[in-house]
């Protein structure tokens, strides 16, 4: 499943980023990568953005992005 | 060419550092992409001055925007380097510190803010982290000084590196440059495997950092709640009607303490200087202006000693200072970000995303460091869109202090109008860039700093130097505006001007043949344009639809300047030719509804 239809509060594991070269740079520059996890924390209203946890940090994903990255529960 | 470079990633606290290292007071916030361009200072080691110089911050060594590619070059010139780290979030950053090591410079580590990752219950074991990374480590508080002497040491004792060229393919280019422009072909390039950096980053984090088990401190629980889909909107909706009321009131309250201060004490001087003068001289014009019914009015006199100090010291300073303190409280917590949340899906609308009002809301300070801020969007398409808007639709704090000034006193309806409209402009401008401009738009993607108690300190030194930056750079435009409209005057110039746009004012926009003068001087200083308005005696429709030209049209010198710089030619030209198409047509339908 991808990031936006994720339960919030769950652990998520990525197990794919759906996009080009620049497009996964982009992530990984923030440490979303391939076989991290993460938690979903919130998913705002009117198509905005998606909050998650990773490393502790908490990183803001847009919309559009977010159904590129590819989670499986862990 | 530098000494020590300064790199990290955004929000670690480089310019705190580096105001540390070289007693160089630079702007310091709580939020990524605050600095934007490189700052340089000096630096004793001994007998030898260093050079110091502070890069934006930058995630990798992949130039994703403006601000991180101003970063990779200085980076190739510099001979040391202290790599910054937030050691809150160790395992974040040193992917940045493994891309580092990699290009083979002398480098040691500033791990920062060890303050509050005590506070927050993480231990860092330093020594088995520097035996790891074969880097010197420094553990450091930048804001309060601590390890300095300990990092000005290690600094001394490294070795610098000469590092090997790669010459084999591109002799003169930068190492990462070429290997950037390799991408495309599909070859291998030297950045490290993703995957990998992170399996490394575990098992260091693994071995190095242990976390306590802790409660939530009120920071964190705040930083939850400002992010929840309800609370967080309500939280946003709070804080905005919080910041205009306070920039209102408190500049209100000044403007009102300052204006009785005139009163009293300088108009005795200025009459006693009329005294002394013929009325109606050009000396007598220039220095304190025309006579209201007899008497020296402050607002619409227009000479250097009345209006000419009245208007920038007690009509526009008060709201410069209160929009300052509110503006870097806000920068300070680390609110800013979380706002920008709130508002992206809006913001996709004309064709930019959340973080892009970061730079708008600056903009409503001052334009020119909103343009500025545009550098933290990754692409043209939005540079553009982002710069444009600011230009036109954002009114700057001196030209809103000059609308409240001339309208609020014909009640809160003139004053909405005109708000309501630029708003309008702004969206319909926007919504049409999106669709023209070629190119896609980049979605938002951001980390959230740290809440954070702004120190008074670092509050002061920040609205000190904006109001520094007003006195120094913007009042003397203010009395330059002035005399030129004086001159002009008395050379008749503005009738070639009248002449040549008298069907756009007179026809389409409905407003007397002089009002080209305000318009103009609005080049220069659009509060100063906005005081002209208050000296013709027009109707409010009038007065309204010349607040919202003067705002629309041509930006201000020093807007136009970085405008130039930040877009180049073509996109200039572009820029005003929207501007034109804008003011034109707003102002003629404007004339038509009201």
């Amino acid at each position: 499943m991808d990031l936006i239809s994720a339960k919030k509060g769950e652990k998520l594991k990525i197990v794919g980023l759906d996009g080009g070269e620049e497009f996964i740079k982009k992530l990984n520059s923030l440490g979303i990568s391939d076989g991290k996890t993460i938690i979903k924390i919130s998913s705002l209203r009117l198509k905005g953005p998606i909050i998650i946890s990773i490393d502790r940090a908490s990183v803001a994903i847009g919309r559009n992005m977010a159904k590129r990255i590819i989670v499986e529960r862990s | 060419m530098s000494d020590i470079l300064l790199v990290g990633q955004p929000n670690v606290g480089k310019s705190a550092l580096f105001a540390r290292l070289t007693g160089v007071n630079v702007i310091v916030s709580n939020y990524p992409g605050t600095t934007v361009t490189y700052t340089e200072g000096k630096m004793d080691e001994g007998e030898r001055k260093l050079k110091v110089v502070d890069a934006p911050g930058v995630y990798s060594l992949e130039p994703m925007d403006y601000a991180s590619r101003v970063t990779l070059d200085l980076l190739d010139e510099a001979e040391k380097i202290i790599n910054v780290i937030d050691s809150t979030h160790l395992e974040r950053n040193l992917p940045l510190t493994l891309e580092l090591k990699e290009q083979g410079k002398s480098l040691v580590i500033a791990l920062n803010m060890m303050d509050e990752a005590k506070h927050k219950g993480i231990d860092i074991d330093i020594e088995k982290l520097e035996k790891y990374l074969s880097i010197p480590v420094i553990p450091i508080v930048a804001k309060t000084g601590e390890g300095i002497t300990e990092l000005l040491e290690a600094l001394k004792n490294l070795k610098v590196k000469k590092v090997k060229e790669d010459t084999s393919s591109h002799p003169d280019h930068h190492p990462h440059i070429s290997q950037h422009k390799k991408i495309g072909n599909g070859k291998t390039h030297k950045h490290l495997d993703s995957k990998k950096v992170w399996e490394e980053i575990g098992k260091i984090i693994s071995d190095v950092q242990s976390l306590k088990n802790r409660k939530h401190t009120f920071l964190e629980l705040l930083e939850d709640w400002s992010i929840h889909p309800v609370f967080g909107f309500f939280i946003a909706v709070f804080l905005s009607i919080v910041v205009f009321a306070f920039v209102r009131f408190f500049g209100e309250s000044l403007v009102y303490i300052l204006e009785l201060g005139f009163e009293k004490f300088w108009l005795p001087v200025l009459n006693l200087l009329s005294n002394t003068m013929t009325e109606g001289s050009f000396f007598y014009k220039v220095l304190i202006g025309t006579k209201v019914d007899g008497v020296i009015d402050f607002e619409t006199s227009f000479g250097l000693l009345s209006s000419g100090l009245f208007i920038p010291i007690a009509v526009v300073f008060p709201y410069i200072i209160s929009f300052y303190i509110i503006l870097s409280l806000l920068e300070d917590t680390g609110y800013l970000p979380r706002f920008a949340v709130f508002l992206d899906s809006f913001m996709h609308k004309v064709g930019l995303h959340g973080y892009a009002i970061i730079p708008n809301f600056l903009g409503l300070g001052c334009n020119v460091p909103g343009i500025l801020a545009t550098r933290v969007l990754e692409d043209k398409k939005q540079r553009f869109i982002a710069a444009t808007l600011i230009s036109i639709g954002v009114p700057c704090a001196s030209l809103q202090a000059m609308i409240f000034g001339l309208l609020g006193e014909k009640g809160i309806l003139p004053v909405l109008i005109v708000y309501m409209t630029l708003l309008i402009v702004w969206l319909v401008v926007g919504i049409i860039l999106k669709y023209i401009i070629p190119g896609d738009s980049s979605e938002l993607l951001l980390e959230f700093p740290s809440y954070r108690v702004p120190l008074f300190k670092n509050i002061f030194l920040k609205v000190w130097s904006k109001i520094k930056h007003y006195f120094v750079e913007a009042l003397p435009l203010v009395v330059v505006s002035i005399f030129v409209v004086n001159i002009l005057y008395h050379l008749n110039v503005f009738n070639y001007i009248i002449f040549i746009f008298k069907p756009v004012i007179n026809k389409l926009w409905g407003m007397p043949d002089e009002s080209i003068v305000p318009l103009v001087i609005g080049l220069i200083r659009k509060d100063v344009a906005i005081g002209m308005l208050g000296t013709m005696g027009l109707s409010i429709k009038q007065l309204i639809i010349g607040c919202v030209s003067i705002a629309l049209f041509f930006p201000c010198v020093a807007t136009f300047i970085v405008l130039y710089k930040e877009l180049g030619f073509k996109y200039t030209v572009r820029s005003v030719i929207v501007m034109i198409i804008t003011v034109t047509l707003v102002g003629t339908i404007l004339n038509l509804i009201l």
